[in-house]
């Protein structure tokens, strides 16, 4: 599965012009206002780029050009937003639920169960997400997204939202499942530990503009900017607790 | 001593407010306990309960419009932050600064004899004032901000991430609505439709100007009220004590379990 994107936009003071091809894991990097989230936007289709085309896998979502625009429920792309999103007054399974296509109660509530268990999460299935710790959160927001069966997933700042004794724990188990959920996945994210975790390529925006597309490694040779630079030291770490082996991703 | 608690306030302070509890508690207290049965008789003579029922007929026709015609324009003030929605906005406030007296002959000028539209209407065969429809109208006129406006605020605080991660879901945006986004605003559409109603039940000056004082056809049971008053108190005391009755009882039962069960707010 390939997503291709070739889009322009312009939000207050973001300038926002990129192209990018991706496959697998690909890490966004970048500061703050650099348009990290305005890009998943744009992918899903909350945003509208004023030019520019949308591919996956050749199925096109948008093309500015032909004035294709096909609506996010429409797009089989799946998004989590920073905090996740659980909606607060459906309890764990009817999140998950929510997701699911159409068809009978039980059949649907019963899919819902399925990608519970995948995930660890039946006993918390009657649960409301406000008595969820961050993990289970984002154990719950993956369960559901995967529950829509996408065909790309824009993850946004999965780890902000925990506690720093948590976040590697759940970098780990993160970083299993997006190597078996086998989806290509945009992960926009603060923290080059996630780039060694599970990253196969990094893309790092500065002011809207693409400065650096790579795997981790070209990013610590050749850093094309001075925050890239800044980002090597964490790159270069070694880490064995949030380490996965590297063979699985030089598998595919 | 804790500051931001209650116990923090000091003596003077809460006989202050303990004055302005004694003073509102006191009138419907005397209002029950002044009440004789016969206040009862007399007022079923005097027509109460045609005007109970019209009043209950029209207010929940008002309310229903609300729903129907307020919540899409809430949902479209509370998403919008351009110059066009302010100005909308302002608009949809305006009935609530306005006098009542001054929205009845606002509407008289604009659907009576000799208004804007009340000889196109007429034309039609169409008369609106001094008619139920006066009625429904005027309530609707007063009482529309009170539901509109906390509902668009509530609208305008929802988390939009909510709502575009449920269309990545694959929700379209009538199931994102109806799903996710009225369910959470749930409180501020029942609080809201609950104070919108009561202010329609109320509803009496731009009532009285606009749809006058009709037994059996416009006279809701505020006017009934007042109508009453010419002669003996009694009566008047009885409706009175109904019409509050009736306004707490929609009050209390438009926060009930089965009515928030019904808009989403429990399972």
């Amino acid at each position: 599965m390939t997503l291709e994107a070739t889009l322009a936009l312009t939000r207050g003071e973001l300038d926002l012009a990129v192209e990018l091809t991706c496959d697998g894991v690909t890490l966004v990097m970048g500061p703050n206002g650099a348009g990290k989230t305005t890009l998943l936007r744009a992918l899903l289709g909350a945003e509208t780029p004023h030019r520019g085309r949308v591919a996956l896998d050749g199925t096109v979502l948008f093309d500015a050009a032909r004035g294709i625009d096909r609506p996010p429920e429409e797009r089989s792309v799946a998004y989590v937003p920073q905090g996740y999103g659980l909606f607060p007054h459906l309890t764990v399974e009817e999140n998950v639920r929510f997701a699911v296509g159409p068809g009978p109660d039980a059949e649907r509530r019963a899919r819902a169960l399925t990608w519970l268990v995948a995930l660890d999460l039946e006993a918390l299935a009657d649960r409301p997400p406000r008595a969820l710790s961050g993990g289970e959160r984002q154990r719950v927001a993956l369960a559901r997204a995967m529950a829509r069966a996408p065909r790309l997933l824009l993850l946004d700042e999965p780890l902000a939202a925990l506690d720093p004794t948590a976040r590697p724990r759940v970098r780990r188990f993160l970083a299993e499942w997006l190597e078996d959920a086998a989806v290509p996945a945009l992960v926009v994210s603060h923290d080059a530990a996630d780039a060694r975790a599970f990253a196969d390529d990094v893309v790092v925006l500065e002011e809207g503009r693409v400065v650096q597309h790579g795997p981790p490694d070209t990013l610590t040779t050749r850093p094309a900017s001075a925050f890239v630079a800044a980002l090597v030291p964490g790159l270069l770490q070694r880490d064995p607790r949030s380490e996965p082996p590297r063979a699985a991703y030089e598998d595919e | 001593m804790r500051l931001g608690s209650a116990r923090a306030l000091p003596g003077l302070a809460r006989l202050a407010g303990g004055l302005l509890v004694v003073f509102l508690a006191l009138p419907p207290a005397a209002l029950i306990l002044t009440l004789g049965a016969g206040d009862f008789v007399d007022a079923l003579e005097g027509g109460m309960l045609a005007a109970l029922a019209l009043s209950l007929v029209t207010t929940l026709l008002t309310a229903a419009l609300l729903l129907l015609l307020g919540t899409p324009l809430a949902w479209w003030l509370g998403r919008r932050r351009g110059r066009a929605a302010r100005a909308v906005e302002a608009l949809v406030r305006l009935p609530a600064v306005t006098p009542p007296a001054v929205a009845g002959v606002a509407l008289l000028a604009a659907f009576g004899r000799g208004g804007l539209f009340g000889d196109p209407l007429a034309a039609l065969g169409v008369g609106v004032p001094f008619t139920p429809a006066a009625v429904v109208l005027a309530q609707l006129f007063v009482a529309a901000p009170f539901y509109v406006l906390p509902l668009a605020e509530a609208f305008a605080e929802l988390d939009e991430d909510l709502l575009w991660t449920a269309r990545s879901l694959g929700a379209g945006p009538a199931r994102a609505f109806f799903r996710i986004a009225l369910p959470l605003c749930g409180p501020a559409l029942l609080g809201g439709l609950a104070v919108a109603w009561a202010r329609a039940l109320g509803e009496f000056g731009a009532t009285l100007v606009f749809a006058g004082n009709l037994p059996g056809v416009t006279q809701t049971l505020p006017i009934g009220i007042y109508a009453a008053m010419e002669g003996d108190l009694g009566p008047a005391r009885a409706m009175a004590a109904v019409l509050l009755g009736v306004a707490v009882i929609l009050f209390v039962a438009l926060r009930s379990a089965p009515v928030e069960r019904l808009v989403g707010l429990r399972r």
